[in-house]
């Protein structure tokens, strides 16, 4: 088909080679298409209708992304500040707290409690086989009953006094780990250096 | 920043005010608006600028500084979301995509009708189909307005490659939301006529 000479032409000509401005209406399109619903446009043309067309869903898809908004909770700046104070105040305090033992490295640290904690491992076993070699001794003495028995029940027992210390180190100085150096001492010999020098890179 | 830097702590409060909001939305699009430990995480974004404040060099704008922070969190969360099983991998989509949850808890507006909330969640699930890196870019530039420069700063990528991953994003929005997109034009339409 060939287009109908009833435009102006400042508007310029579907297939006419002149450029198609926006000033082409749509009832001037619909009337166009509604005569041939398959026109030979120029290839200006058919760039010009795509470009319309998704210059339109631009558009309308920008005003259904405008849909999804997020509701910021009132409140929040104060909230996070609150937060940061108490934050920065647990620190301020952590920090004071390792002012008092600044002279000892995290690397000794774990040392120490690795120590610790072999300390009381070992008096724990020192006191049951001393225990154990007491009662034997007892046992082969012939049927003398022991004597003060109910005293030795309500004292501490030799092996709890023998861990004491041990165990008030232990206490100290894991409150100075993070949990997870504490995690780690339990799972690695003190030995592995491997481990500890890393925990000194993080620390 | 160089405010806070150079020991006006009143500052902090203003970048706090002025972007907490920003980063708590910015949060809510990549992780979803049911996980639980968004405001959590906009104090832990916050905290580790108070933490950087020495090291913080003006090379990049603040803001792009900021969102890179919060990027990070976000993508480790998602990762330790799916080591917790807490998203399913059958949710998944391909390259990483369905990381966030699209259901609003907190964001439905009760004036909308029921025509318009269906629209906003299908919005929002389409939005959450989009693979990751995609829908970053979509939300930092959609969103957020950050220029094509800015979010390949933020994600570490070049500006072409932004334009391009936004372009992909829109033509399969545009797909996938055809019938609404259909629907918004007719709308106009008839409100023009």
């Amino acid at each position: 088909m060939t287009y109908p000479d009833h435009h102006s032409s400042h508007e310029g000509q579907p297939g006419d080679g002149t450029p198609w401005t926006p000033e082409f209406s749509d009832e001037q399109l619909d009337q166009l298409l509604g005569e041939d619903a398959d026109p030979n446009l120029s290839v200006e043309a058919k760039r010009a209708i795509v470009m319309r067309i998704r210059a339109e869903e631009d558009a309308a898809l920008d005003r259904l992304l405008d849909l999804d908004g997020v509701a910021i909770p009132s409140g929040l700046a104060a909230r996070v500040m609150g937060a940061l104070d108490s934050s920065m105040a647990a620190q301020a305090k952590a920090d004071s707290r390792d002012l008092l033992v600044p002279a000892i490295p995290r690397r000794r640290r774990l040392y120490l409690v690795g120590g610790a904690i072999a300390a009381a491992a070992a008096a724990a076993v020192l006191a049951v086989v001393l225990k154990k070699g007491s009662s034997s001794d007892l046992g082969s003495g012939g049927g003398a009953p022991a004597p003060h028995v109910a005293d030795a029940d309500l004292a501490p027992s030799d092996e709890f006094l023998a861990l004491l210390p041990a165990l008030e180190n232990v206490d100290f100085l894991i409150d100075e780990l993070d949990p997870l150096e504490a995690d780690a001492l339990f799972l690695f010999e003190t030995e592995d250096d491997l481990l500890l020098d890393l925990l000194d890179e993080n620390g | 920043m160089l405010r806070w830097q150079g020991g006006d702590d009143s500052a902090f409060t203003e970048i706090v005010d002025l972007y907490s909001g920003q980063v708590f939305a910015l949060l809510t699009r990549f992780l979803g608006r049911s996980h639980p430990g968004r405001e959590d995480m906009v104090q832990d974004v916050f905290l580790r600028v108070l933490k950087s404040r020495d090291r913080y060099e003006p090379s990049a704008k603040f803001s792009t500084w900021l969102y890179s922070i919060a990027l990070r969190m976000s993508i480790n969360e998602t990762e330790r979301s799916y080591g917790r099983g807490a998203v399913s991998l059958d949710e998944r989509g391909p390259d990483g995509g369905r990381a966030m949850d699209p259901e609003d808890v907190d964001a439905a507006n009760p004036e909308d009708s029921m025509a318009a909330g269906d629209r906003v969640r299908a919005v929002r699930s389409a939005i959450a189909e989009l693979p990751e890196s995609q829908r970053v870019a979509l939300v930092l530039s959609r969103y957020h307005g950050l220029p094509y420069a800015e979010i390949a700063d933020v994600v570490g990528s070049s500006e072409k490659a932004i334009k391009s991953l936004i372009h992909r994003a829109r033509e399969t929005l545009r797909e996938t939301l055809r019938p609404l997109v259909q629907l918004e034009l007719q709308s106009g339409e008839d409100g023009t006529r």
